[in-house]
């Protein structure tokens, strides 16, 4: 079976390649199983995102998972891209951009944005990939519609997952269950962090991994049960932990 | 018998308002349909196709119009938003800004020479350009402007006229091409194109929306038969070829000599 990936860090294991938990990673789990073509970058939004998958031809894939991201990222012109750092803006975040290229993005979003045109477009957008795939297609949310205020009548029902099991959901779900949980030393160093792949644990890798695979094989898809999955199975990697600490 | 009631929106195609100075403003398209249609003309000149999508969104009850005349402006003139434009609306004074993204060697120029003409303008003029300079991917805009035309073509259905102001241009225009949604083959602008050809002093400062009174005559009669009967063409032979000929009797043409005696 082929498969398309298309997405954000949440799928692009690439900036996690030293790291022995990247073979964890879901995204590396499909790829041991299926042919998978990957195209996801870290910090990309959803534009990047639809570009990318508007340039392929999609009828060589079988399945197509598409992870939607922030649609306030942007994509530097190739004219000034430095390879030295992201060429994907998340303006007022992204750190390491000249300050020119913040500015112009952070600029452009106070003064001209309009968060209705923003919604309606990002509504063509997903209804656009929606109607192109039919039940090829797993779309995904990676944000909650509250962490993009700014998307006043985006639609929500495009998607195979809601708010609550949103990928970042599910990432500061975790974040928050190793804080109760794990032993002060990691909690407090925060270095646990350091041994997530695409932001997520090895455990919610293996959840998610084993939901999509049940996708694939013609099953409902939901991610609705990760609380209790989390509560019963997180293990962290505690004795790199220690090492790492010390 | 109740009039039938006409949706009017886009730019300067479409909006009178800034010409009411010019004695053949009634000779105008959207002027002359007043007379037998009961018209709202919500076009302003300088927006872009957000600025009409959002009319439509927020603002205006298209179930309240039985035909809507929409001229689809470029995609990637922007409005200041409204917090911006509320708070400065006096220095700024209008609010569509314009830049246009040269694909051939990257320049990027503001055509729209109002902003030359405050330091609000120049200051939000500026900040625009950089933006379109360092992010403005034309591919991006070419997908989301067709996205967004397919949809109002199937929100609108029979009711709608959609004409295409400019004609798309670039690498991925025949990729994105929105000319089997529009009404017409020949863009607006074309039509302006030709006139500045034959008379390249008749500035459009003498125009309304862009066109001398015969162009504007060819369009009324066009589009109300389009009203009429639902059937609507407009391509190249429809352009009036021998204005060279006969431009001179034009109205705009006398208002301009009297004007400008030198041309005489």
């Amino acid at each position: 079976m082929k498969i398309a990936v298309f997405g954000d860090s949440f799928a692009d294991y690439k900036p996690y390649t030293h790291l022995n938990y990247v073979k964890d990673c879901w995204i590396h789990q499909l790829e041991k199983n299926y042919e998978v073509s990957n195209f996801a970058e870290s910090g990309s939004g959803l534009m990047f995102s639809y570009n990318t998958f508007k340039n392929q031809n999609l009828n060589k894939f079988d399945k197509i998972i598409f992870l939607v991201s922030n649609p306030r990222r942007l994509l530097i012109n190739s004219k000034f891209i430095d390879n030295n750092i992201s060429k994907h803006v998340n303006p007022y975040k992204t750190d390491g951009h000249l300050n020119h290229i913040k500015k112009a993005s952070e600029s452009y979003i106070k003064y001209f944005e309009n968060d209705d045109f923003l919604s309606h477009t990002w509504n063509l957008v997903l209804d656009d990939i929606r109607q192109t795939l039919g039940d090829r297609l797993l779309l995904l949310k990676v944000f909650s519609n509250s962490t993009h205020v700014y998307l006043k009548n985006a639609k929500n029902n495009f998607f195979d997952n809601d708010d609550n099991t949103a990928l970042y959901s599910i990432s500061m779900y975790e974040d928050s269950y190793i804080d109760k949980n794990f032993k002060k030393s990691v909690r407090k160093s925060n270095t646990w962090e350091h041994f997530k792949v695409c932001h997520l644990t090895g455990t919610t890798h293996a959840f998610i991994y084993r939901k999509i695979n049940n996708w694939l094989q013609g099953n409902e898809f939901s991610l609705e049960d990760y609380v209790q999955y989390i509560q019963k199975n997180l293990k962290l990697p505690l004795v790199e932990l220690d090492s790492y600490v010390n | 018998m109740k009039k039938l009631k006409i949706l009017i929106l886009g730019d300067s195609f479409a909006d009178t308002s800034n010409r009411t100075y010019l004695p053949f403003v009634n000779k105008s398209w959207p002027v002359k349909l007043q007379k037998n249609y009961d018209v709202d003309n919500f076009a302003e000149a300088g927006s872009g196709l957000l600025h009409s999508v959002e009319m439509i969104n927020r603002f205006i009850k298209i179930e309240d119009y039985d035909k809507i005349i929409f001229c689809a402006s470029q995609f990637i003139r922007q409005r200041l938003n409204e917090a911006t434009f509320n708070q400065a609306k006096q220095q700024i004074g209008y609010k569509h800004f314009s830049v246009t993204f040269n694909e051939k060697n990257t320049k990027y120029d503001e055509t729209d020479r109002k902003i030359q003409q405050n330091n609000a303008r120049i200051k939000y003029g500026r900040l625009l350009r950089n933006f379109t300079k360092y992010f403005y991917i034309d591919h991006d805009s070419k997908y989301l402007n067709y996205l967004v035309l397919k949809d109002i073509k199937e929100r609108l259905g029979d009711k709608l006229l959609l004409l295409k102001c400019f004609d798309d241009i670039g690498k991925y225009a025949k990729q994105f091409s929105y000319d089997h949604i529009v009404d017409n083959k020949i863009a607006l602008w074309k039509i302006c194109e030709h006139e500045r050809r034959i008379a390249p002093e008749l500035l459009d400062a003498f125009k309304v929306c862009h066109l001398v009174s015969e162009h504007h005559d060819m369009l009324y009669e066009k589009i109300v038969s389009w009203i009429e009967t639902g059937n609507f063409s407009l391509t190249k032979e429809d352009v009036i070829t021998d204005l060279e000929h006969t431009y001179k009797d034009t109205l705009e043409w006398k208002e301009f000599i009297k004007k400008h005696p030198k041309f005489s």
